[in-house]
């Protein structure tokens, strides 16, 4: 079947020919009328800001600022998509949003009366130290769990529109930092409640946030690139996070394992929950090896992200 | 206007399934191909202009590259080779209600395709009433979409779809949408469009409705241009060589993929 149509091919080839001559006659014909057409287009492109005025010309080079141009375009995308996720967990549900609040809060409660009560833990104000870095965990875990497999989801759209493929991803991430955030306002009220004091430490969140969401975007990303060609992965990952889960501080604390502390400083997750365990429970200033190793491992986690997605932009399409 | 260069798209065709990670690394390592990775490709030096006022039809068989052709144009596909110029916006016609959201609502899913063609929520909302109107969805607005009928999704779909003002306007095959009525609204509309846009890409194996709305007529054969012209010729030629291939050459055509 192959050779048949390559006869048909080599027959064919002398049209192809003509009709290319028949394509340049048009050009040069009606070339004269169409230039001030496109200088229009090209000012008015420039004028209005959203991207379907945009002038695009594909395959040039895209540069970093390019890229967070169009980023920046697809900001209403990314809010929707963000914003409806949200409502779709908790549609139908007559305390609907309220739930993000009152879900860790009740896990708290119930942490502290195990703890208090049934369960004798050294840790003093054990729930209080464990939530303080079980949050942050959840919200990595859930935005690594949940972004790979964004691309995946989203295949109808993807093959649909043009968008930038890195809006799944980073919704996924927003979704997880906003329950993040709910969790924290819930932990900030158990502090009132249990805890002795609520320390001036409090002001590192934001900053902790700031890195952690970084670290965290960059491993989506990076897992999603993964996922979306190795379909596998996506069940591997899961395991890898429960292994990951064991090599964190969460639950435990450092001090207490003993000879194999040296793990924990090889675990990039380590430092960063070092600094909400610093704000929330301990009070006390991190040291600049903290601040050190968690800022590095978000900017290597962003540059990995990047060439990673910028290798692959073009072909996830291709592998959905 | 739209300038394709020299385009060439590579598919990349795998075996039974896609190449394990396994596979992967020691490929790279080894620097050697091995399993069943097959380059496909799509097109290969493309070129192709359409300027401003062309109603262009693009015709072949299947697997000619036609859709594919389309969303080249529509950014969703990056040339391999090559360079696409498009200026103006485009509003893709393509894979018509694929993108709603079944559990979002009618409303949520105007406002989520709107953003996606590039719209601002504040300059939807001014649209909303008009989509729905149009959709005859006012009762449902706040439903989710997965409760919604075939026909209600199709025509939501259309209704959101087309209320915008394309300078490109692509489209992949005419859709048959809902019931008489809508089907009559539907079709006026598109005559508007057609009348509106700067530049009307249509791909249909309709050759009565080609020449109907086109002026100009592409054909494909196998990633390329095969002819390119008026309307009325092209369909003909290309109808009289459909009709002189033997059934079982058709039939190879239709193998190819189209995407």
């Amino acid at each position: 079947m192959r050779e048949s149509s390559a006869d048909r091919t080599t027959a064919a080839s002398a049209d192809y020919n003509r009709g290319g001559q028949f394509l340049h006659g048009l050009k040069s014909g009606r070339a004269a009328g169409n230039v001030v057409a496109m200088q229009q287009r090209t000012t008015v492109g420039r004028a209005g800001s959203t991207w379907r005025d945009s002038v695009s010309i594909r395959h040039a080079t895209a540069t970093v600022a390019a890229d967070l141009a169009d980023l920046f375009r697809a900001r209403y995308v990314v809010g929707l998509l963000v914003v409806n996720q949200l409502k779709v967990r908790y549609q139908r549900s007559s305390l609907g949003f309220l739930w993000t609040l009152i879900n860790p809060l009740l896990m708290l409660s119930v942490l502290s009366l195990f703890v208090g009560q049934v369960m004798r833990v050294q840790v003093p104000h054990y729930p209080v130290y464990l939530f303080s870095g079980l949050i942050p965990w959840q919200f990595f875990a859930a935005s690594v769990t949940n972004g790979s497999m964004s691309l995946i989801h989203r295949e109808a759209l993807i093959r649909k529109v043009r968008v930038p493929k890195s809006i799944f991803p980073l919704a996924e991430t927003l979704v997880a930092a906003v329950n993040m955030l709910f969790a924290m306002v819930a932990l900030f009220i158990m502090l009132q409640l249990f805890h002795p004091g609520v320390y001036a430490q409090l002001v590192l969140v934001p900053v902790g946030l700031v890195l952690l969401g970084a670290f965290t975007l960059g491993m989506t990303v990076t897992a999603m690139t993964l996922v979306t060609y190795f379909r596998d992965l996506e069940h591997i990952i899961a395991v890898l996070l429960q292994v990951f889960y064991f090599a964190c501080p969460i639950f435990y604390r450092s001090q207490d394992i003993g000879r194999y502390q040296w793990v924990l400083k090889f675990n990039p997750m380590t430092h960063f929950l070092r600094i909400f365990q610093c704000a929330f429970y301990e009070g006390v200033w991190p040291g600049w090896p903290t601040w050190a190793a968690a800022g590095g491992s978000a900017a290597i986690s962003m540059v990995l992200a990047y060439v990673v997605y910028k290798g692959c932009e073009h072909n996830y399409i291709f592998r959905l | 206007m739209i300038d394709l260069e020299a385009v060439s798209l590579r598919f990349r065709k795998y075996g039974d399934s896609s190449p394990t990670l396994k596979q992967t690394v020691l490929n790279t390592i080894f620097r050697r191909s091995y399993g069943q990775v097959r380059d496909f490709w799509i097109f290969r030096d493309l070129a192709i202009q359409f300027r401003h006022g062309d109603r262009v039809g693009l015709i072949g068989a299947n697997g000619a590259g036609k859709s594919t052709l389309l969303k080249v144009i529509a950014g969703i596909y990056h040339p391999t080779g090559g360079t696409v110029r498009v200026c103006g916006n485009v509003a893709p016609l393509i894979e018509f209600g694929a993108g709603l959201n079944p559990d979002l609502s009618g409303i949520e899913n105007i406002y989520l395709n709107g953003a996606l063609l590039g719209f601002r929520p504040r300059e939807m909302a001014g649209k909303i009433q008009g989509i729905l109107e149009f959709a005859g969805l006012n009762d449902f607005a706040q439903t989710p979409v997965k409760y919604y009928s075939s026909g209600m999704v199709m025509r939501l779909a259309f209704s959101i779809a087309t209320d915008i003002d394309p300078e490109i306007l692509l489209i992949d095959e005419v859709f048959a949408a809902g019931d008489a009525e809508f089907m009559g609204r539907a079709t006026a509309r598109m005559h508007r469009l057609l009348d509106t846009s700067h530049i009307v890409v249509l791909v249909s194996h309709n050759m009565d409705l080609i020449k109907d709305m086109c002026s100009r007529v592409v054909w494909l054969h196998e990633g390329r241009v095969r002819r390119d012209g008026d309307a009325d010729s092209v369909c003909g030629e290309y109808l009289s060589f459909a009709a002189s291939l033997p059934k079982r050459m058709t039939a190879s055509g239709v193998e190819r993929r189209e995407a």
